[in-house]
């Protein structure tokens, strides 16, 4: 039944973000997580590692789609603007030189990302616009939600 | 307290302090031993610390990067869940940290070993968590995922960002602080070392010195005092009042230096009556031998003056006849001059022959008349009375007499006579009569001496008489010393013998000196006696009491 439930929501949801914002990839979080609106820096921050916390007590958790997801492509070309062998580079250096205490956490579809975001507090992903799950909030980027004009991931 | 308790007591007190040196040394040691393994403990905390962090630091990389890395490997897809063996080998990785930080815990201490328990506590909740995430990994991801971002990523932040730095800091300012300990000691224990090896080095050489400066002042008192006693002065006593071996051998010392001190005034009392004695024997010898000499001498002259008188009586006689006869012929003689008148020359220079033979008869038997007469006041031992006389007068009167004789038979003769009469000498008692004829006596002796020397010698030698007197006090010394040819010592011991004489015959009787000696020794109690170099001078001292000793 639970199972179900879930299937029909993501079903729903994925024909409403397709309408809504085709192409586009979301931002989204728990939608307890203080924040609604980031800059385009503030984004590449939270994705390159250098700000681990929403708050004294909230950590960042990274939820990112395994190789060959567009959502990843789009987030690699945009945000990271690195190859896949310079993000594992990058990634691997990092947690190495203990710059963070963790790397991206690999989810391998949208379901499970959505599953984590709920679970997880503080766990951000990127999902494409159209299929954003229910009950999850997409954050703004410079104030625009994907489907905006002048929306950066796109 | 004897020198042997001394010495036994000084070498126990060094023994002892000997003693305290090594129990220092031990105690020391144990110190730095304590503190030293103090430092072990806190450094083998920090290295055992090190590598928690390390392998913890490990395992956080291994599960932060496991799902990227395995993910990359699936070419994208999900990963296949890790085998059985991977996951023994990570879980006993696990575990393996479990155990460092049990053996942290066994070396921590106090409020150190709270917080180790607490890590501890904190790593089993991040060790299960670990194991719970790579035990889900490649089965349930989300779970696993969820695992890793709610429970164990948090834990191992707390664990490697709170617990091990803190940790690290406790157990750094551990190993400083038993660093400092550790110097801290050795600095104390070096110092009470060296302090207590100070001390006994003052105290033993404190005891040494004195023990030492005891016993050498007590042997320099005794070298002392054995210097002195050896040195003669047996009145040094050593005044040592200690009650030990070096008090007993200064007390010997004393009693030895006491008994010879008694022995040596004994020796010198004796001695001293020794001396006494043999001075009185030497003086009563001299005395004896003047005597003897004395009565030899008075002996010959006893039995010379005998048989002298003996044959002066038997030859008076006849010379009074020859004498009285010979002068009556001279008379008759005179008379048958003038009774013949002018008558014949031929009787009368016959008559003038037999006048002078009468007269050479006369003559001759009148010389002869003296010497019988010298013979019988020789004979006879005395003359005169005694009267208070001035002796330098006397003698110069009479020397000069003798002089002109000597001038009166020859007019050649010439002599110095240098005089030097002693005027404090006073008035003396003698017989001035027979006393001039002594000085008479000496003084022809003298100038006879020295005429035959320059008949002999000529003009290179000059004839001196020397005519001295001099005051002794009780007596009067008079030095008559002629620079002639002096008297030979065999003949010295002669001179004063009767009829003994060194002139040709008939200008020499051998009784001047003789007499004189009998009137200077027998009639004055004093000394007649020569001092003579032959060759150089011959010298009469006569010595004559001033008044006492005469009969």
């Amino acid at each position: 039944m639970g199972r179900l439930t879930l299937f029909l929501f993501f079903a729903v949801a994925a024909l409403t973000s397709a309408v809504a914002s085709a192409g586009d990839v979301a931002i989204v979080v728990r939608a307890d997580l203080p924040a609604d609106n980031l800059s385009f820096s503030e984004v590449r921050k939270l994705f390159t590692g250098d700000r681990q916390f929403w708050s004294s007590n909230l950590r960042v958790t990274l939820l990112i789609r395994a190789p060959a997801a567009r959502e990843r492509d789009m987030v690699l070309k945009t945000i990271y603007q690195m190859t896949e062998a310079q993000f594992r580079q990058y990634w691997i250096s990092k947690v190495f030189r203990q710059e963070a205490a963790s790397g991206p956490k690999i989810v391998y579809s949208n379901e499970m990302t959505a599953e984590l975001v709920f679970a997880i507090p503080g766990a951000v992903a990127f999902v494409d616009a159209s299929q954003v799950p229910k009950g999850l909030k997409v954050l703004k980027i410079d104030g625009r939600l994907p489907g905006e004009k002048g929306y950066p991931l796109h | 307290m004897t020198i042997r308790r001394r010495l036994t007591l000084s070498f126990l007190a060094i023994l002892a302090l000997f003693s305290l040196n090594l129990a220092i040394y031990f105690w020391s040691n144990l110190r730095r031993q304590a503190t030293v393994e103090s430092l072990r403990r806190a450094i083998s905390a920090q290295v055992l610390i090190a590598s928690i962090n390390q392998n913890v630091n490990d395992l956080n990389k291994q599960v932060s990067l496991l799902s990227q890395v395995a993910t990359d490997a699936a070419g994208g897809a999900a990963p296949a869940g890790a085998d059985p063996a991977e996951l023994s080998v990570f879980n006993g990785q696990i575990d393996a940290v479990s155990s460092q930080i049990s053996e942290l815990s066994e070396l921590a201490e106090g409020a150190a070993r709270t917080k180790v328990e607490s890590f501890a506590k904190t790593y089993l909740d991040l060790g299960r968590s670990w194991k719970l995430f790579y035990s889900n990994f490649g089965v349930n991801q989300s779970k696993a995922i969820t695992e890793l971002a709610i429970r164990a990523e948090p834990l191992s932040g707390k664990v490697l960002r709170e617990f091990l730095p803190e940790l690290q800091r406790d157990e750094k300012s551990r190993v400083d602080a038993a660093s400092a300990n550790f110097y801290k000691v050795a600095r104390l224990t070096d110092r009470i070392t060296i302090l207590i090896f100070a001390l006994s080095s003052v105290f033993a050489t404190a005891v040494a010195y004195s023990v030492s400066r005891y016993l050498t002042r007590g042997l320099r008192r005794l070298k002392e005092g054995a210097e002195a006693i050896g040195s003669g002065n047996l009145d040094q006593r050593i005044a040592l009042p200690a009650k030990d071996e070096l008090g007993d051998l200064a007390q010997g010392f004393d009693a030895m230096a006491a008994n010879l001190s008694a022995a040596r005034a004994e020796l010198t009392l004796a001695h001293e009556q020794e001396k006494r004695k043999s001075e009185e024997l030497s003086l009563t010898l001299d005395q004896l031998r003047r005597t003897q000499d004395q009565l030899i001498v008075q002996q010959k002259l006893a039995s010379l003056g005998a048989l002298t008188a003996g044959i002066a009586h038997e030859i008076k006689n006849p010379l009074n006849f020859v004498t009285n006869f010979a002068e009556i012929l001279v008379d008759m003689l005179g008379d048958l001059r003038q009774d013949l008148g002018r008558a014949a020359e031929g009787v009368s220079d016959l008559l003038a022959d037999l006048e002078q033979n009468a007269a050479k008869i006369r003559e001759h038997g009148k010389r002869a008349d003296s010497i019988v007469l010298g013979m019988l006041m020789h004979s006879r031992g005395q003359s005169g009375a005694r009267q208070t006389i001035n002796l330098n007068l006397l003698l110069a009167e009479y020397v000069k007499l003798a002089y002109h004789g000597m001038r009166a038979q020859d007019a050649s003769f010439n002599v110095t006579i240098e005089e030097d009469y002693d005027s404090s000498i006073g008035p003396i008692s003698a017989i001035p009569h027979d006393l001039s004829r002594v000085f008479l006596n000496v003084a022809n002796n003298a100038f006879y001496a020295v005429h035959q020397k320059k008949l002999r010698a000529g003009d290179a030698f000059s004839p001196t008489l020397s005519v001295r007197t001099r005051n002794l006090g009780r007596s009067a010394e008079i030095r008559i010393r002629d620079n002639g040819d002096g008297i030979p010592e065999e003949i010295r011991q002669k001179v004063f013998e009767a009829f003994f004489t060194t002139k040709p015959a008939g200008q020499g009787t051998g009784l001047g000196l003789s007499m004189s000696y009998d009137i200077v020794v027998q009639e004055h109690r004093g000394e007649i006696r020569i001092e003579s170099e032959p060759g150089r001078f011959a010298e009469f001292i006569i010595t004559l009491p001033k008044g006492a000793g005469f009969e």
